[in-house]
């Protein structure tokens, strides 16, 4: 007995229509296998049936992939998707019918888009969307019939077309009255399951004077009651009883879906919509979990009163859940390598995958990926309203980007994190928070948390008893829920050592692992690390080598790849420039003052999902000889350590060679490339070297010369430099003296340029000029002499 | 004549508007702009003010179908949207006669004069949004509409505790419907509005029957709570303070503007027993307001910590002070029961109840925009804090810190931006709560109250504050230059010459701050643009208060360690 959500209509097609039915002057359909004689239209439609039911047919049987891809190339040329061989096959016959048959499951998920792309079904996928509540029954039908014909042993069974991927969705506070009967997907999160409740299908009747019993169906909601005794001998009036334990009755479950927070516009509450699910689809899902539903949406009438058939004005509306699909993995788009390992995915998903995203976005992206200065948009992007700290934002952002995920293939070999960690060291005040907090929002599965609130369970999972069920549960921390994501932890040193030390596990073996009140479990924590902290006194201390301003145990922080420290040190450039910023917060309301080149937060999130899943680079030969060169190059510069074997600058180690690798990947997935080149091995290197200042730091003394950091230096004034370069030695030239103090020139030049220039550029250049021969620049006594020729 | 009509019967005027109508015509049917037709009727604001009040105590005597006024802050907007047949059939019973009825603006009919009958053939399915509204949190008495009508006899009809962040003798919910949908989505979360709109409620409504079949999860529109069908509505800006336009003329001319904060500092200090410096920041808490904000950054914030108070008694006198001269403030205590016991943020409820609240569930942090709130850290006592406690304290400071507030929905939380002015009270520096700036009460402080009231100068510090607050500001760019290269100097000073680690150069943030104490000292002065004079003046007075604080901390660490030797001895 298969009951659909639209039994009436079954049992109308499956019983051979109404037709004896007098009072009913609609014409209704018979449905057999013979030739239909007339044209027999389903009332108030212009649907033939006889027609929908041969166009099912044919699809079921000579339906191909191939149809699917060259609808999909006819669409959009750029796809290139090969036709094999297999793909010419008939998909669904009889491979799937042979199978349902098999297994004796008979529902059929139906992906609408094989419907569209198979040209003489087309008609049928328009006729679903608009009449869903007369399509599926004959559909259900159709499908009945093949797999009873391809059947050995032939047992009465009622397949049941789930049909899904109708190719758009909804917005649940946008479903109106023009949805009404129509064929919708929503999205959201089931917040609230019903108990099963038993709905009434087929009633049955007893007579309480002759013990005459009768069934009565379920007709559009309602029972009609007899209000007569049938039986010619008996005819009582009001004689009849129901008899509970022999009617029929099917599962029925009402479900209600919430917006998901996403698509909560600002300002406004969740919405939330009640969804009905029947029989097989009862209790497929759980509360908290992420749904696509397709379904019809429906209206029914309030009466009166319940005793009354009269209705009011008034509506109530649901949804009539006809497919569920469970979309948790495609949410925050998490790596789609990651997923293998201990998750199952659902075979028939692996078809919408062809298609993901809406084709124009991804034009858009890949358009973007194409600007040539992508790399420094995306970085100033990233936290507009904080200024300066280039560097920084390229190393984060490129964490955001991550690099290859690796399994080794061999069976038990771990597999090699693409989760590219950052630790920020600094002097308060340098809105390290405020970036925190941007890369928390903006990051797939951000979490934030603060070192100084948390607990070692608090990051890991605790264990603790359900106050219902007494059972032992586990409550995810932190870094388990940000499994995927990032994890962005504040005030990283005033965090206890203890808790710090579980972190050692999950920045390189990226798992949790948990034994507690007979719980022992290793759990995934595939997460990215950002960090926070002040140095020692919270304030950087000059008289102190760098490892001992940074005092975090060596084992710990090799494990981040990049480690920035960001000086608070006065310099009139950047100082001025910051300045301006922030009076410009005041003077332009809107303050739209990062310039039309900030690349909008929703976008940058997509371009950002669309590059972890869909761009795997491979480094190419020449990447790999430039990245071992780096690698023995930054080892030598690093291995130093005074008589005491102390080590004042921090070492290198494979790890390193490890984070070079992965910044170089995660440099070419920005860029959209599928190869990492050399340029990409350069840019890494260069964060590694800039991210610990590691070009300032005297090796000496293992102290930071204070006069060489640059956090503010813009890279895009680089490729400027050499213009720059230029006037100022013209500037050197025309000064009648034969030698000129440094800070003179500068004043001088900065009087005569358009845009000031720092004194460490400043410096530089003249570094640059001195070096190219042109003049010869004195830095103990800070004079410029000019060469003459 | 017909003002009265359109009050007393508007769904009879909205039918003249329709017209009979039969069967046939429905399909031909066109509707008129029955808001705009309304609005246009009470364009003038003196028709406006004939339409009663909706509230509390207006409630029992306003008949169900009358044109109503509702002022009230939406607590919860995620009321599903009904649908509903703009047409229905109905008999008449008097005439016998069947007729095409307008269902829009009206669920209910007289079931003495009418009669449902099957009407599928005019059926035309429309949906409108449903929004839960309350009275305005902690509005004052002072600033609210005074109505006339009073009456006694009570109407069944259910207040909802939890749906109000606050308790009141004066809470009233009802449920607006809104039909204009496009304008619907400017009705965000904790707004404050004017709705025009037809009340209706019935007494004997049907008693909610929990049947298995119950699709009818939308609880609230089945409860007997009062509706008004919105006609139109205006957003109610300048923190619904009556008498606004009363004092805006009064601020014509420079000495006007003077006199007027004279008067005002000398009021407030007065209180403080003529402590002016605490008066100064007092006004420029309250005239600030965010002013916009950058990614998560709210620009303009100035939360005020008042320490040095010395017992709860002196808190609540400050507080009477504010309550006196702002339209909307609210006095949040923190016993440790109540922080451990309710939610301070809204949450929503996923089993639905009438017990435990229907969709979101307000908290005490559910203010709209412009409320003054005043933290007592002084009704802090020792206990623990357990779970929820922490959840609520760790709300509260980031409200402090980017005013924004967590509403928990189950499964996800969503971030609310807020903009309320917050001023902690404390007996030490607040820990708890990062405050913008911190100024401690003079020792010798005693706060008084008004004793001759004064409703005139009352009613200008009112509207002086709330004119201020919305007031634009400006830079020029010369201004701006100085700023920055101020800014620049100093910074080049402190770094030079001996480093000293232990102190602090100015960073951002003190910038920031600056920044944003110039406008605010501009502003409570009734100016617009920054000046040198401003300028420099706020610099003084941060160099006072920063020298009062640092006095006072110095005392303090010098009575704690005379405190913690005592028992040697």
């Amino acid at each position: 007995m298969g009951i659909g959500p639209y039994p009436q209509l079954d049992r109308l097609l499956k019983s051979g229509g109404l037709n004896s039915d007098a009072n009913n002057q609609n014409p209704t359909s018979e449905l057999s296998s013979e030739i239909v004689t007339s044209k027999r239209y389903i009332w108030g439609t212009t649907l033939v049936v006889a027609e929908a039911s041969k166009m099912f047919e044919d699809f079921l049987l000579n339906f191909t992939m191939a149809d699917r891809i060259r609808a999909m190339r006819e669409e959009d040329s750029t796809v290139s998707i090969e036709i094999r061989p297999e793909h010419e096959q008939p998909y669904y016959f009889p491979r799937i019918l042979k199978e349902m048959n098999e297994l004796k499951i008979y529902n059929l998920n139906l992906n609408c888009q094989n419907l569209k792309s198979y040209k003489k079904s087309l008609p049928l996928y328009h006729q679903l969307i608009r009449y869903p509540q007369e399509i599926i029954p004959i559909m259900d039908h159709v499908l009945t019939e093949k797999l009873a014909e391809n059947s050995d042993d032939y047992t009465p069974v009622h397949a049941l077309v789930r049909p899904y991927n109708i190719g758009k969705s909804v917005n649940m506070r946008d479903l109106n009255p023009s949805d009404i009967d129509q064929l919708v997907t929503i999205k959201g999160l089931l917040i609230r399951v019903t108990p099963v409740i038993p709905d009434l299908q087929t009633a049955f009747f007893c007579c309480s004077n002759c013990d005459y019993s009768m069934t009565v169906d379920i007709d559009r909601g309602k029972i009609a009651e007899p209000t007569k005794c049938p039986n010619d001998a008996c005819r009582a009036s009001n004689s009849m009883r129901l008899i509970h334990n022999r009617c029929i009755y099917s599962d029925k479950q009402i479900w209600r879906l919430q917006e998901t927070p996403d698509e909560v516009p600002d300002g406004q509450t969740p919405h939330s919509v009640s969804l009905c699910c029947y029989e097989d689809l009862v209790d497929t899902a759980k509360p908290g979990d992420r749904l696509e539903i397709t379904g019809v949406f429906r209206a029914i009438p309030v009466r009166v009163n319940p005793r009354q058939h009269t209705i009011k004005q008034l509506f109530k509306t649901y949804v009539d859940i006809v497919h569920v699909k469970h979309s948790s993995n495609k949410r925050i788009s998490i790596d789609e390598n990651l997923i293998g390992e201990n998750e199952a995915i659902v075979q028939h998903d692996e078809e919408d995958n062809l298609k993901f995203i809406n084709e124009e976005e991804e034009k858009n992206l890949i358009n973007l990926s194409q600007s040539p200065d992508i790399y420094e948009r995306l970085a100033s992007s990233l936290a507009p309203s904080i200024f300066g700290m280039e560097d920084v934002k390229k190393g984060v952002l490129l964490q955001l980007f991550g690099g290859v995920n690796r399994f080794t293939g061999e069976n038990g070999s771990p597999r090699i994190r693409g989760d590219i960690n950052v630790l920020i060291v600094g002097d308060p005040g340098v809105s390290k928070s405020q970036l925190l907090q941007y890369v928390h929002k903006i990051a797939p599965r951000g979490i934030y948390t603060s070192g100084k609130g948390s607990s070692a369970v608090g990051l890991t999972a605790s264990v603790t008893r359900d106050p219902e069920t007494r059972q032992l549960v586990l409550e995810s921390g932190a870094l388990v829920l940000s499994d995927g994501g990032v994890c962005c932890i504040d005030e990283f040193d005033k965090m206890s050592d203890s808790t710090r030390s579980i972190l050692h596990e999950v920045m390189e073996q990226q798992t949790v692992s948990i034994a507690k009140a007979g719980i022992i479990t290793t759990l995934n924590a595939r997460t990215s690390i950002l960090a926070c902290a002040n140095p020692i006194d919270s304030k950087y201390n000059e008289k102190l080598t760098i490892v001992q301003n940074i005092n975090l145990p060596p084992t710990l922080m090799s494990r981040f790849d990049l480690l920035y420290l960001i000086l608070d040190k006065p310099n009139e450039f950047d100082d001025r420039k910051l300045a301006q910023h922030i009076v410009n917060l005041y003077i332009n309301r809107d303050a739209n003052n990062f310039g039309n080149d900030i690349i909008p937060v929703e976008i940058f999130s997509k371009y950002i999902s669309y590059a972890r899943n869909h761009i795997q680079p491979v480094i190419n030969d020449e990447a790999a000889e430039k990245l071992v060169k780096n690698y023995s190059e930054l080892r030598q510069s690093n291995s130093i350590s005074n008589r005491h074997g102390e080590q004042k600058t921090v070492a290198a180690t494979t790890r390193q060679l490890e984070s070079m690798i992965r910044l170089s990947e995660a440099h070419a997935r920005m860029r959209f490339s599928n190869t990492v080149e050399v340029g990409d091995v350069d840019e890494a290197y260069r964060l590694i070297r800039t991210a610990m200042q590691s070009s300032a730091i005297d090796p000496v003394t293992g102290r930071i010369d204070m006069d060489l950091i640059n956090t503010g230096f813009s890279s895009r004034r680089r490729s400027q430099n050499a213009h720059i370069q230029k006037q100022l030695l013209e500037v050197i030239n025309s000064v009648d003296k034969p030698s000129i103090r440094l800070s003179e020139l500068h004043r001088i030049f900065n009087s005569d340029s358009s845009e000031p220039i720092s004194d460490i550029e400043f410096t530089r250049m003249l570094d640059n000029l001195a070096d190219d021969g042109e003049i010869l620049f004195d830095k103990r006594s800070q004079l410029i002499r000019k060469l003459i020729r | 004549m017909t003002i009265e009509n359109f009050i007393s019967n508007p769904l009879n005027e909205i039918e003249k508007l329709i017209g009979n109508l039969s069967v046939n015509d429905i399909n031909s049917f066109k509707e008129p702009n029955i808001s705009e037709i309304f609005k246009n009727k009470f364009s003038n604001i003196n028709d406006i003010k004939k339409i009663p009040l909706l509230n509390k105590s207006t409630f029992n005597s306003i008949n169900s179908g009358t044109l109503v006024r509702y002022q009230c802050m939406i607590q919860d907007n995620g009321i599903d949207s009904e649908l509903y047949s703009l047409f229905h059939l109905v008999k008449d019973k008097k005439t016998n006669e069947k007729k095409v009825k307008f269902f829009k603006y009206q669920d209910q009919i007289n079931e003495n004069d009418y009669e449902y009958l099957e009407s599928e053939k005019v059926q035309t399915f429309r949906d409108r949004q449903l929004v839960y509204c309350i009275n305005i949190p902690g509005h004052n008495s002072w600033a609210k509409e005074k109505s006339t009508v009073q009456s006694l006899d009570n109407k069944n009809y259910k207040i909802i505790n939890e749906k109000f962040p606050i308790e009141s003798e004066d809470n009233f919910g009802a449920i607006v419907k809104i039909y204009d949908l496009e304008d619907a989505n400017d009705l965000k979360l904790n707004a404050v509005f004017e709705f025009i709109g037809i009340l209706e409620y019935s007494e004997h409504n049907p008693t909610i029957e929990q049947s298995y079949d119950d699709l009818d999860m939308n609880l609230l529109s089945s409860y007997p709570l009062p509706h008004v069908h919105a006609i139109y509505w205006n957003k109610i800006e300048n923190n619904s303070n009556p008498i606004i336009n009363n004092i805006k003329n009064q601020l014509v001319n420079d000495q006007d503007i003077k006199n007027m904060r004279n008067e005002i500092v000398e009021y407030i200090s007065n209180r403080f027993g003529g402590d002016e410096l605490i008066a100064e920041y007092l006004l420029y808490n309250l005239v600030s307001r965010i002013y916009s904000r950058i990614d998560s950054l709210p620009v303009g914030k100035f939360s005020l910590n008042i320490c040095n108070i010395k017992s709860t008694e002196q808190a609540t006198e400050i507080y009477k002070l504010i309550q006196n001269i702002v339209s909307k403030s609210h006095y949040l205590t923190l016993e440790h029961k109540k922080l451990n016991n309710k939610r301070l943020a809204p949450s929503m409820n996923c089993i639905e109840s009438i017990e435990q609240g229907i969709g979101l569930v307000s908290g005490e942090l559910q203010l709209s925009d412009g409320t003054v709130l005043v933290v007592d850290e002084t009704t802090m006592q020792e206990g623990k804090i357990d779970n929820t406690g922490v959840v609520n304290i760790s709300i509260l400071s980031d409200l402090f810190q980017n005013q924004k507030i967590t509403y928990d929905f189950n499964y996800h939380t969503l971030d609310f931006p807020a903009d309320i002015n917050l001023i902690v009270l404390s007996e030490a520096k607040s820990k708890l709560f990062p405050c913008d700036c911190i100024i401690p009460l003079q020792n010798s402080a005693n706060i008084n109250q008004d004793t001759s009231v004064n409703e005139d100068l009352l009613n200008k510090i009112r509207g002086f504050i709330d004119i201020m607050k919305v007031s634009d500001y400006k830079i020029d760019q010369e201004m701006a230059n100085n700023i920055s290269k101020e800014f620049v100097e100093k910074r080049a000073e402190q770094s030079k010459g001996k480093q000293d680690y232990s102190k602090k150069i100015l960073g951002q943030d003190d910038l920031l701050y600056q920044l944003n104490l110039a406008r605010l000292y501009t502003l409570s002065h009734g100016q617009t643009q920054l000046t040198d004079e401003f300028w420099t003046n706020t610099k003084e007075f941060e160099e006072k208060r920063e020298k009062r604080l640092n006095d006072y901390l110095r005392y303090k660490s010098k009575n704690n360690i005379n405190s913690t030797q005592q028992p040697l001895r």
